[in-house]
């Protein structure tokens, strides 16, 4: 059974009388083990495809499952909070926190059981995905972009969800990172069993997918 | 990490907006604070003082309304009297708060049997022979005593026996007993002539009446004026000192006599064809000389005693006046400071809410994007608004615990510079009459000065927090109604 099921999915904009839509009867699956890239060119609606699954906005046509289950059975929130894990290309961190601290914000958040000693647990993490631990305690604002998208999927991780989310998430960093962010991603989709969707213009990232989701007038053309 | 060490480490990271929350909860906390502090204080002086003064209601007659009247020109009709039976329905109705109530029928004696006593440096300022008040009492306890302006340094009270049959029996001042050499037991006779005098201005004696009274008590009045006399009356009678020349006699004998006094008068002017110019019924309390005396049980029943004897009684020609608002003439100042600082703190409370709320509101706007990364974390709007409320109360507290140790301080400046050091009270409506008294203790602005403390209790403390405390939480509620219209979308993609 996929992870995340797309059925009939349709996004539009108001302008005045007119809608206008962004997604049109879009159907698709995911799968946990897999990273995927989805391409687009701008305005294509991937941003908005993401939010719907990132559970950002509510679904104005068509179902969403997760685990078969449509996420207007869920709060919206608790979606964000329990179920999915998502990274911004701007990494979107709390600025005056500690690397640390932002993990264990989160794990703070979300209901999943969560074990008794957090914070071992969020350096932990941190340090599988690079971060040491007297990194771990500086402000992000410290860590350089790339360490601080790190942090940031660390963050995402943290709740011990099975989707990740990410949105340009090597839209600011130099191509070395890049490369790394993009490991990262593959690691966490093949060890560790996770579904990774990222929404990228990078040809690199997307080349590393194991499934290119190409948004087109309005549905998606599936290259595996 | 929930949203209590959330907001620890916002309050303890963010400091240059946590110091700008405290700074102005720190003003505005001081400038309620001291409002706060002041209008208590006043509350404080008032109960210390009152608390230290017999819990006395004066109703006498209103003169100064008679006086206005008068100077207007107005027609003011048939003055309606106090009578026995409203003193009795104002007893009835009001009973629970009254411990005694006393009044004084009064008159007058022309006798060349009584030295008057002078004070100091001063001389009889009437013509012919020398005149004496009679001052009457309606309990043993009466009002002079009950009130403490006076005490028995010898001999004793009147008994009920004496005062319900009007005995002659007499108390009278140190001053006058010692100036005619009276002791206790003494008989003092009193030969009181019954002067008129003829159109033609030529006097003319109506009769000579004789009395001989057991002299049974001598009193000492507590605060007699000192140096010379600057108070007089119409004639020239110094108005403070006059009470060392009163008698004081049982009132159902000045009723007698005053009786007898009509009787011969009125065969005069009967003489005279001006029969009609005497009333045919005596009324002792007619003429509006006489003031009742009520002690009641607390100086706490000032307000409903007045109220519901003023329904009882219906005349607007009779006015109450209690301890109460001797202080709040006599502390005027407190009072107007008071009122002033009552209405400085509601609109400092109202003020510092919309200020806060726009501060906060401010700080919101400036942690937009945090407050979206909560939401896409899926945090609940509410708890991210309890964090924002905890963040602000915490801060605020130890504003208002800053504002404590300075509030004190400032409130003294406040209220140096809104106190006068000494109060000129406008002169006040003269009746005329030096036998009308009241037995309301006179309260002078240094001694309410003195009693007026600035302190910080308990009550003014609580009140305090509990103040910034409510505005704190409405301030951030308001500002915090921005967030319901944060979509983490819109912020984070």
């Amino acid at each position: 059974m996929p992870i995340l099921a797309v059925r009939n999915l349709s996004y539009h904009y108001q302008d005045g009388d007119y809608r206008r839509y962004v997604l049109r009867d879009i159907n698709a699956e995911f799968e946990k083990g897999k990273f995927y890239a989805i391409l687009g060119p701008s305005g294509s609606g991937k941003t908005t495809f993401l939010s719907l699954l990132g559970a950002m906005e509510s679904i104005q046509e068509g179902i969403i499952e997760f685990e078969g289950t449509p996420y207007s059975n869920y709060d919206l929130n608790s979606i964000r909070r329990n179920l999915i894990g998502m990274v911004f290309q701007s990494y979107n961190l709390i600025d005056y926190m500690t690397a640390v601290e932002n993990v264990l914000v989160a794990m703070s958040i979300t209901q999943q059981k969560m074990p008794a000693d957090c914070r071992a647990v969020a350096y932990n993490l941190l340090d599988y995905l690079g971060i040491t631990k007297t990194k771990a305690d500086r402000l992000v604002t410290k860590l350089s972009g790339g360490e601080q998208q790190r942090v940031a999927i660390a963050r995402a991780l943290a709740t011990n969800v099975d989707v990740i989310l990410a949105d340009e998430p090597t839209g600011n960093v130099d191509e070395s990172t890049e490369e790394e962010i993009i490991q990262i991603f593959k690691m966490l989709a093949h060890q560790h069993n996770k579904c990774v969707i990222v929404v990228t213009h990078s040809a690199t990232v997307a080349n590393e997918a194991d499934v290119i989701l190409t948004l087109r007038r309005g549905g998606f053309v599936t290259d595996e | 990490m929930n949203y209590f060490r959330r907001a620890l480490i916002s309050i303890t990271r963010k400091i240059p907006k946590t110091l700008i929350l405290l700074l102005i909860v720190l003003i505005l906390g001081n400038i309620m604070l001291s409002s706060l502090l002041i209008v208590q204080s006043v509350d404080g002086t008032k109960d210390a003082v009152l608390k230290e003064l017999p819990p006395i209601v004066s109703l006498s007659f209103n003169f100064e309304k008679l006086n206005e009247m008068m100077m207007k020109g107005e027609d003011f009709g048939e003055i309606k009297w106090l009578t026995f039976d409203d003193l009795d329905n104002i007893a009835a109705a009001c009973g629970s708060y009254i411990k005694s109530y006393d009044y004084a029928v009064t008159t007058g004696m022309q006798t060349t049997s009584l030295e008057r006593a002078e004070r100091e440096g001063s001389s009889y300022p009437g013509f012919g022979m020398p005149a004496f008040t009679f001052s009457g009492a309606a309990i043993p306890m009466f009002a002079l005593l009950e009130s403490g302006e006076a005490e028995i340094v010898s001999g004793r009270t009147f008994t009920e026996q004496e005062l319900a049959e009007g005995r002659p029996v007499l108390i009278m001042s140190e001053q006058l007993a010692e100036q005619n050499n009276y002791v206790i037991g003494d008989t003092v006779t009193i030969e009181n002539t019954l002067v008129t005098y003829t159109q033609a201005g030529e006097e003319r004696i109506l009769d000579t009446l004789v009395f001989d009274f057991d002299l049974i008590g001598i009193i000492a009045y507590k605060n007699l004026p000192v140096g010379e006399s600057e108070q007089t009356s119409f004639f020239g009678i110094d108005t403070e000192w006059e009470r060392v020349n009163t008698l004081i006699t049982p009132n159902n004998f000045i009723r007698q006599y005053n009786e007898m006094w009509m009787e011969i008068n009125r065969e005069y002017y009967q003489e005279l064809g001006m029969a009609d110019f005497f009333p045919e019924e005596y009324n002792p309390l007619m003429g509006g000389t006489t003031s009742i005396t009520y002690i009641l049980n607390s100086s706490e029943d000032f307000e409903s005693f007045i109220k519901r004897s003023q329904d009882v009684l219906n005349n607007e020609w009779y006015l109450f006046t209690s301890q109460e608002d001797n202080f709040q003439k006599v502390a005027q100042p407190l009072e107007s400071m008071k009122n002033i600082l009552n209405y400085a703190f509601y609109i400092t409370l109202g003020s510092s809410i919309v200020v806060l709320a726009l501060v906060l509101f401010a700080f919101i706007r400036d942690r937009k994007k945090e407050i979206g990364i909560y939401l896409a974390l899926g945090e609940r709007k509410s708890k991210i608004v309890l964090q924002l409320v905890l963040e602000s109360l915490i801060i605020g507290i130890i504003g208002a615990t800053l504002a404590v140790g300075t509030g004190v301080f400032i409130a003294s400046m406040i209220s140096d510079a809104m106190l006068p050091d000494q109060l000129t009270i406008e002169e006040e409506f003269n009746p005329m009459i030096p036998v009308v008294e009241d037995y309301l203790a006179k309260i002078d602005y240094s001694s309410v000065l003195q009693s007026f403390d600035i302190g910080l209790d308990i009550r003014s403390t609580v009140a305090f927090y509990i103040a910034i405390v409510i505005t704190i939480i409405l301030a951030q509620l308001i500002a915090s109604t921005y967030i319901l219209s944060f979509d983490p979308k819109k912020i984070m993609m």
